[in-house]
């Protein structure tokens, strides 16, 4: 440190230039005043100088009596960061899921939410600034201090005496404000993921087989479906965040519709948080726009599947059974037997969402029968069916009232808390400061 | 300019001040003299004269000093800032 050697130099000339004034003919008592002063100011820095590393070294002892240390305020402060961090996501996700489940209204609280954990976060980041410049600038402050109450005629001491009283006040000062806010530690806040699940799925077949595009609603009480969503080509899907906000443990029944039918899957109660399969026990997709229905009490024994044919060995076991062969209305249907012999199956359409359905009836007696049908076409387009998104927003208010307690307490812990703390400390430095730079008189002579 | 620079000017000026200020302790202590020895009846000149004196004298002891309180000093903070010797076990 080149500082250091300046400073005592300086020191040495403002004694000089004391004993020089305080020497002088002049019979003026604030000249000989100024003198005396000068004189001590000398001294005063040579023992500032000399004790530089005994400074140092004293900031060490402290925070070591204290038992606190940088590293562990450093640990605390980003722990802290986290926490907020974590809660602004959860707010954010939050007001996501609001929006997209068009309960907009809601998204005001919201808005103040979030903007109490922004303030609380700037706070932090403010705190975290101050502390990296104090732990990693403090000798250079400490030695410049030094070098600025060195100066002759005290044109920088009480500049410099408050740099050395910062360097050592926050240095010692900032790695105990864990302690000092460890009273008032604030609740984690609640994620959306701990509050709120999803329930999601795939729709398959007697024979497990994915039902391309099903409607699947969930109802919490007969009439209309509290939510509905049309599924993927593959069957696939899903309730939750971020379109939906369904409270853990809520539970609802569930229906599946496919080309115009109303069909029970199985299970047909889905309570929060939900993954798995819908099986949906008297439908048959047979693929390119082809799908039947079983009505009766019957047991499938055998089955072949390939392109563009049906075989069914179907064992009746009530007094009689219907199958319903439901086909998009460009599929073409060549051929059905039932037991080897060709049956005629007069088609009857109906428009169903956007798709014209054609549906025949074929019945079948009590008994073993073989069902065989060869037809050609290919897919099935998705149904024209708006997604219906479903909020709790009894529980959704009690959320955003635990969040805005929450916001609140994170502002008065991590903003007011810390900007009290700080002040406490530059109190302490200011103190200190006038103890070094003028507090203090010291007789020379 | 180099920090090292500024230090020998600093240093430089230091001696410098210091030579005209033993200078100024010459003069100062023969206008002191010249005015207690003035053969003019006022007895606040003579006390200024007194005072003159004195301070001079004392100036002079302490810029004298001056260079053995500075390396005192620095012998103590360093010697303070050592570290401490372990305590005495029994």
């Amino acid at each position: 440190m080149e500082i250091l050697p300046l400073a005592y130099s300086l020191s040495l000339l403002t004694y000089s230039l004391g004993a020089l004034l305080y020497g002088s003919p002049l019979p003026v008592k604030s000249v000989k005043k100024w003198g005396v002063l000068m004189m001590y100011d000398g001294l005063a820095s040579a023992v500032l100088v000399s004790s530089y590393s005994l400074l140092l070294r004293l900031g060490e002892h402290l925070l070591g009596a204290l038992g606190a240390s940088w590293p562990s305020f450093i640990d605390w402060l980003t722990s802290r960061t986290a926490v907020l961090v974590t809660a602004y996501l959860a707010a954010q996700s939050l007001a996501t899921s609001l929006k997209l489940s068009g309960a907009d209204v809601l998204l005001e609280l919201l808005k103040h939410v979030a903007s109490l954990i922004a303030a609380s976060l700037t706070a932090i980041k403010m705190i975290y600034l101050i502390s990296i410049v104090v732990y990693s600038l403090r000798d250079r402050i400490l030695a410049v201090g030094v070098l600025l109450y060195a100066i002759p005629l005290r044109v920088g001491k009480g500049v410099g005496a408050a740099m050395i009283a910062l360097s050592l006040i926050y240095y010692v000062g900032l790695p105990l404000m864990p302690a000092f806010a460890h009273a008032f530690e604030s609740p984690q806040l609640p994620a959306v993921g701990e509050r709120y699940g999803s329930i999601s799925g795939k729709v398959v077949d007697v024979l497990e087989r994915p039902v391309p595009h099903p409607i699947v609603s969930l109802y919490r009480d007969s009439g209309d479906p509290t939510a509905t969503r049309v599924g993927d080509a593959e069957g696939r899907f899903h309730f939750g965040p971020p379109q939906d906000l369904m409270p853990l443990g809520e539970g609802f029944d569930a229906e599946v519709v496919f080309m115009g039918y109303r069909l029970r899957p199985d299970p047909a109660r889905l309570s929060v948080p939900w993954t798995g399969v819908l099986r949906i026990g008297n439908l048959l997709y047979a693929g390119g726009g082809l799908a039947i229905i079983f009505v009766g009490v019957l047991e499938l024994r055998d089955f072949n599947l390939s392109t563009g044919s049906v075989v069914l060995e179907i064992n009746v076991l009530s007094s009689g059974a219907t199958l319903f062969l439901l086909k998009l209305a460009p599929v073409q249907v060549n051929e059905i037997a039932v037991n080897g012999e060709r049956v005629e199956c007069s088609w009857s359409s109906f428009s169903w969402r956007g798709l014209a359905i054609e549906e025949c009836r074929i019945a079948l007696e009590a008994g073993e029968s073989s069902v065989q049908i060869s037809y050609s076409g290919d897919g099935y387009p998705r149904p024209d069916a708006e997604a219906k998104h479903y909020v709790n927003v009894g529980d959704v208010v009690d959320y955003l009232n635990i969040l805005l307690t929450t916001a609140a307490s994170y502002l008065y812990s991590y903003l007011l808390l810390p900007s009290a703390y700080l002040a406490i400390l530059s109190a302490s430095s200011y103190a200190l400061s006038r103890f070094l730079g003028g507090g203090l008189r010291l007789r020379v002579v | 300019m180099k920090t090292s620079d500024l230090v020998e000017f600093v240093r430089q000026t230091t001696l410098a001040v210091m030579s005209v200020a033993w200078f100024v302790f010459l003069v100062t202590w023969a206008v002191g003299w010249a005015l207690r020895g003035s053969p003019i009846p006022f007895r606040s000149l003579k006390r200024a004269g007194q005072s003159l004196i004195e301070d001079s004298v004392l100036a002079a002891f302490w810029l004298a000093l001056g260079t053995t309180i500075f390396a005192l000093i620095s012998y103590v903070a360093s010697s303070v800032s050592l570290p401490m010797p372990p305590p005495p076990s029994p």
